[in-house]
């Protein structure tokens, strides 16, 4: 299949446009403050639907519709209860309290609170598991976009190398990235997001209307035999063999693994730290989770509505881009193609970004801390930024092309990951809430932690579920919060001064605490 | 090509004997601690599911109105009801209440 001239010039015009907004903003960045935190100057409505954006990538589209067609609606799970309660957390605890501590990143408060290897740690894991993700998500839409068109992604489609698709994605992003920082990022992604929304919403309009509607939906998915009797029900019982037990769903995503990523990962905190206003960094959360309740009308319909018009695929993965070819009409299809050009720039910006934050932050700047004994200014701090940008986004589009057919490196990678989630959101939330909580405890709740949830990743068979991540992540989370209770009671607490401004009791409460970090937060902005 | 193809194959293998000899450590006692816990959980009717899962919708609005009001108010643009974060909360929220208690 190729493209019509006129999905071609829907998606030229896109790029276009994004480019002159994105690359706009670079006149307004003048130091780090602007460069990481878009000179704290953004409103709720950009962060919200910034978040939404950073947090749906083009192989979510994908994806989530694979596992829509697999199990149902319960794939939904990780939009609704999997958001919205964390984000409201994070609205009122996590937000302000990030917002009024002034810290950029989320390893730097650890590194704070607890100790430089808690920082290194985590800084480095993230540092990698951001790039690596770039890669990954330039070279999977490529993927996605070949498997649409019905071509191998290294071959020419019609006249265009799809690889030629993947640099203008990263020559697009990089440029605007790297000259207007946190701002640009933010700014394309709300018009990103309105591309998303209105793409997505094409779809999903026609595969329902070809099916007769919600009603006829059901009816016709149910009839197809035993295997879709649950394709309608949100929790599934705990002994499932599906990766969605309700038990996993209320415990492991809805308190600790939705919890721990919407108040721990960079690409979303970065959002709300740049906030005009405490009213607009809250505000901005909760709206992002109201946008974010669309979500699954986006990207499970059309794989539910695959059931029907596409039955019997191999690999539920495919029913978006067979949808996409076999229902869109041409201009339609464009529109489409850049929903997922507009999903696929609007992370691939954010976690450049947070790449660059956090390298600049926690690595760069504690190295050269130590070498130099001085903290990097303001000037030094954005030419590093913008010099890891632009390495950052190279690597990601000459990595891409390696990455095909490697899952073990990605699955690796998510697995790593994965396995840090529960111990550092333990650590996060203990070290916010808990003044006892010192450096020795954080550590051994951290790399203990890591180490029973590499055990648990490993044994088999010890759960029902065939993929029981959701298990993992919980009992690795009370595990950790355990130890960390423990070897805190167990060793000296940290001095007073240590941990002054860092408690969430003292940042909200205490006067002074204010007043100092008022006057950091205005000489770094 | 190949070379990183059998890299690929050789770090799998590794993986698969690093799994068997964790599952042989480690399943034996950490069964004694999950079993259990699995036999109680099992057997507990779908009315509960639905009703955990709308208690952190309910627990999560109930709690923010719970929260001190100048906290939640702070820096709030002007005191129109549609800048009041509580309503937003409620607005965000009710609809998941209404799916989970649906579905």
């Amino acid at each position: 299949m190729n493209l019509h001239f006129i999905d071609l010039t829907i998606i030229g015009l896109y790029m276009l446009g994004i480019f002159v907004l994105g690359s706009f903003f670079g006149k307004y960045v003048k130091g780090a403050g602007d460069y990481f935190v878009a000179g704290r100057a953004l409103p709720f409505w950009a962060i919200g639907m910034s978040i939404v954006v950073s947090d749906i990538g083009a192989t979510d589209f994908i994806a989530t519709a694979g596992a829509g067609y697999t199990y149902g609606v319960a794939a939904a799970n990780f939009d609704w209860i999997g958001s919205m309660p964390a984000m409201v957390l994070a609205a009122f605890i996590f937000v302000p309290y990030y917002w009024r501590s002034g810290v950029y990143t989320i390893p730097e408060f650890l590194g704070r609170r607890y100790n430089v290897v808690v920082q290194a740690v985590h800084g480095a894991i993230w540092g990698l598991f951001l790039i690596v993700m770039l890669a990954v998500m330039l070279w999977l839409t490529a993927d996605t976009l070949a498997t649409t068109l019905g071509t191998d992604p290294v071959l020419p489609v019609g006249d265009y190398d799809l690889r030629l698709w993947v640099w203008l994605v990263v020559l697009i992003t990089g440029i605007y990235t790297f000259s207007g920082g946190l701002t640009a990022v933010v700014m394309t992604d709300v018009v990103q997001m309105v591309v998303m929304f209105v793409g997505g919403g094409a779809l999903v309009s026609l595969t329902l209307w070809e099916v007769g509607g919600w009603g006829s939906l059901q009816e016709q998915v149910l009839a197809m035999g035993p295997e879709y009797a649950n394709h309608f029900t949100m929790l599934l019982p705990h002994d499932s063999p599906t990766p969605y037990p309700w038990t996993g769903i209320v415990f492991g995503l809805g308190l600790v693994m939705a919890t721990g990523y919407m108040c721990g990962n960079q690409a979303i905190v970065q959002r709300t730290l740049g906030a005009r206003s405490e009213w607009d960094a809250k505000g901005g959360m909760l709206f992002a989770g109201f946008l974010k309740s669309f979500v699954p009308l986006l990207i499970i319909l059309p794989g539910l509505t695959a059931v029907v018009l596409a039955p019997g695929l191999e690999n539920g993965d495919q029913a978006v881009p067979t949808m996409i070819r076999d229902y869109l009409p041409p201009g339609l299809r464009g529109l489409m193609f850049a929903a997922l050009f507009a999903a696929l720039m609007s992370s691939v910006d954010s976690y450049l970004n947070s790449a660059s934050t956090i390298w600049t932050t926690d690595i760069y700047g504690r190295i050269a801390r130590g070498v130099t004994g001085k903290e990097l200014s303001s000037k030094q701090a954005l030419r590093v930024g913008r010099v890891f940008t632009v390495t950052f986004i190279l690597l990601g589009g000459l990595f891409a092309p390696a990455l095909a057919g490697q899952k073990t490196m990605y699955n690796f990678i998510q697995t790593v990951l994965s396995m840090f989630q529960g111990p550092v959101f333990a650590i996060l939330f203990l070290g916010i809430m808990w003044r006892r909580a010192n450096q020795w405890g954080g550590m051994a709740g951290l790399l203990l932690g890591v180490v029973f949830t590499t055990i648990l990743h490993n044994t088999n068979d010890l759960f029902a579920s065939d993929d029981p991540f959701l298990f993992v992540a919980w009992w690795s989370f009370v595990f950790s919060m355990i130890v960390t209770v423990v070897v805190s009671l167990l060793t000296p607490k940290d001095p007073d001064e240590k941990v002054r401004g860092l408690i969430f009791g003292q940042v909200m409460d205490d006067g002074e605490v204010q007043r100092v970090l008022g006057e950091r937060i205005t000489e770094e902005g | 090509m190949a070379d990183a193809k059998e890299s690929a194959e050789a770090a799998a293998t590794t993986a698969e004997r690093f799994a068997e000899w964790v599952t042989e450590t480690f399943h034996g006692p950490l069964s004694s601690i999950f079993n259990p816990i699995d036999s109680v959980l099992t057997p507990i009717e779908p009315v509960w599911w639905k009703v955990s899962a709308v208690a952190l919708f309910v627990g999560a609005m109930i709690w923010v109105f719970s929260l001190d009001r100048k906290y939640v108010d702070l820096d709030r643009p002007n005191r129109q009801i549609w800048t009041d974060l509580r309503v937003w909360t409620i607005v965000s929220m009710l609809p998941h209440v209404v799916v989970y208690l649906w579905f």
